[in-house]
């Protein structure tokens, strides 16, 4: 059984992927704090978000996306075997 | 200054770090007091100039007990893949990583970051990449070492 907060922070995922293009203009770089599959807020920092999260949803069903439309270079591991794409 | 030296690993740039979640988690609720748990680890790191972000080993995720917090898109030689984030902070042990006797010169904190799960294998635990490189210097050196110079 998938465990609720894993489930969230996917569906979270699939709707960022979705709206990214609508955020990269005002927010590219900064970190997109997500609940229920909308942005509650953006913050500069992956820690803001996250301590933000933790105070508005203690049962920690929320998640912390970059703004970003570029996927990172693996770099190394570039060669290797990532986690395949679920969506 | 905050630094670190050593000789490369195989042709690799490899220095000690320490590991932990940036939020630790939330005691449990019981009837009994205890001690809030906030597990930080020791491990090898890649110093990455062709990595985009910071990554960690599937196994030291396991071992230090991460929260993920969301997905991180990466392009490989095989194409593109998903890959788990977390939110972690990373210490880097200064001095010559070299001296397995070496006392701790001290512990360079490095900000809370994101960085995403890959695959373990022989070679490190973790990845450094250019999202921390780019603020501090790292040179090869005549002879096969390697230096990176730290930044507040």
């Amino acid at each position: 059984m998938t465990h609720p907060a894993t489930s969230e922070l996917h569906e979270n995922y699939l709707f960022f992927q979705r709206s990214v293009a609508k955020f990269v203009n005002e927010h590219r770089g900064q970190y997109a704090l997500l609940h229920a599959q909308s942005v509650i807020a953006f913050f500069d920092k992956p820690i803001e978000a996250a301590l933000a999260g933790a105070s508005q949803f203690p049962d920690g069903k929320y998640s912390v996306q970059k703004v970003t439309d570029r996927p990172a270079d693996l770099g190394f591991m570039a060669y290797g075997a990532g986690d395949r794409n679920p969506d | 200054m905050a630094q670190v030296t050593g000789t490369l690993i195989e042709g690799k740039p490899i220095v000690d770090i320490t590991l932990a979640d940036a939020l630790p988690a939330p005691p449990e609720v019981s009837s009994v007091s205890e001690v809030n748990s906030f597990s930080v680890r020791q491990y090898r790191a890649l110093l990455d100039t062709g990595a985009d972000i910071t990554c960690i080993c599937e196994h030291a995720v396991r071992e230090s007990g991460l929260k993920q917090y969301g997905f991180e898109r990466m392009i490989g030689a095989v194409g593109p893949s998903l890959h788990e984030t977390y939110i972690v902070k990373i210490g880097i042990l200064l001095g010559d990583s070299d001296d397995a006797d070496r006392l701790i010169n001290g512990l360079f904190q490095l900000e809370p970051l994101v960085a995403a799960k890959i695959k373990d294998n022989k070679w490190f635990d973790l990845i450094i990449g250019t999202d921390i490189l780019r603020n501090h210097e790292f040179a090869l050196t005549r002879g096969g070492g390697f230096r990176l110079e730290l930044f507040g």
